[in-house]
């Protein structure tokens, strides 16, 4: 009749890891994975960054447009807008902006 | 061996990925056996791969209480229960087959014996059984590995161990 202690060593044989050299392969993968989850963090803290940024851009010129309607005169009703109003100078700058955002350079960075 | 652990630790929380790797190359050995052994080899490595990218982005969370070691047992163990409750909700179904293809040592026979006896111990059995006997960790330290309570640990570990001796009497 085996003893406790002979049966845990019997356990800790048969499961016990196994005896080898590390796998530099392995070791390698997980380098590469390191190398690509700091890329995509920098990735997404720079995404994240621009987001803060454009969304704060986004609340100047809405806050701008405003201040700047504010100032106009009321149209009379049916009256046509005319073409030299604080509102289109509103307009041209959001414009502006979303073609600098839009840009393809902006949206590889 | 884990005051080198403690300092290569020290110096990955710096961000140092040369001390990083050479961690992963003492550690792989033994967090690769522990998920091949607790999936049956399904999947094993690319578990194994997510843990240490893990261990990596948490390196500076490790404050040197307990083993560095038992740290990466304890973050592979939730990967693993994390991975295994994704394909449950995936596959639609609550209990996984265990395959028994784990990467096991020792001759063919005992290879058969430990994959025919850790196939009828549940996750937790075989999770507290590989610390325990497998490993080397004391009750307490599996009890951390695990987040258990240490007298659930001792229950499931006294479990395991008369399960394992009846499949390897039969």
């Amino acid at each position: 009749m085996a003893t406790d202690h002979e049966t845990d060593l019997v356990l800790a044989n048969l499961l016990a890891p196994p005896q080898r050299e590390p796998d530099e392969r392995f070791v390698l993968q997980v380098r590469h994975a390191m190398i690509a989850d700091q890329a995509l963090a920098a990735a997404r803290k720079s995404a994240w960054r621009n987001f803060g940024v454009e969304m704060v851009a986004t609340g100047a010129v809405v806050l701008a447009f405003l201040l700047l309607n504010r100032g106009a005169p009321a149209l009379p009703k049916g009256a046509a807008i005319p073409l030299y109003n604080p509102a289109m100078i509103g307009f041209l700058l959001l414009a502006l902006w979303g073609l600098v955002a839009m840009r393809p350079a902006a949206a590889g960075e | 061996m884990s005051d080198e652990d403690a300092l290569l630790a020290r110096e990955a929380a710096g961000g140092d990925s040369a001390a990083f790797t050479a961690l992963v190359r003492r550690h792989e050995r033994r967090v690769r056996a522990f998920l091949s052994r607790l999936t049956g080899g399904q999947g094993a490595d690319d578990l194994a791969q997510e843990v240490f990218v893990k261990a990596w982005r948490l390196a500076g969370d490790w404050r040197g209480q307990g083993s560095y070691g038992g740290w990466l047992m304890r973050i592979a163990w939730t990967s693993f229960l994390s991975a295994r409750r994704a394909d449950a909700r995936r596959l639609g179904r609550d209990q996984q087959d265990y395959k028994g293809r784990a990467e096991v040592t020792g001759s063919p026979h005992a290879r058969i014996d430990a994959e025919r006896a850790l196939a009828g111990l549940d996750e937790r059995e075989r999770a507290a059984a590989l610390l325990c006997f497998g490993e080397g960790y004391s009750h307490g330290e599996a009890a951390k590995i695990m987040e258990l309570p240490l007298g659930t640990l001792k229950s499931i570990v006294a479990r395991a161990r008369a399960k394992l001796l009846s499949a390897l009497e039969d």
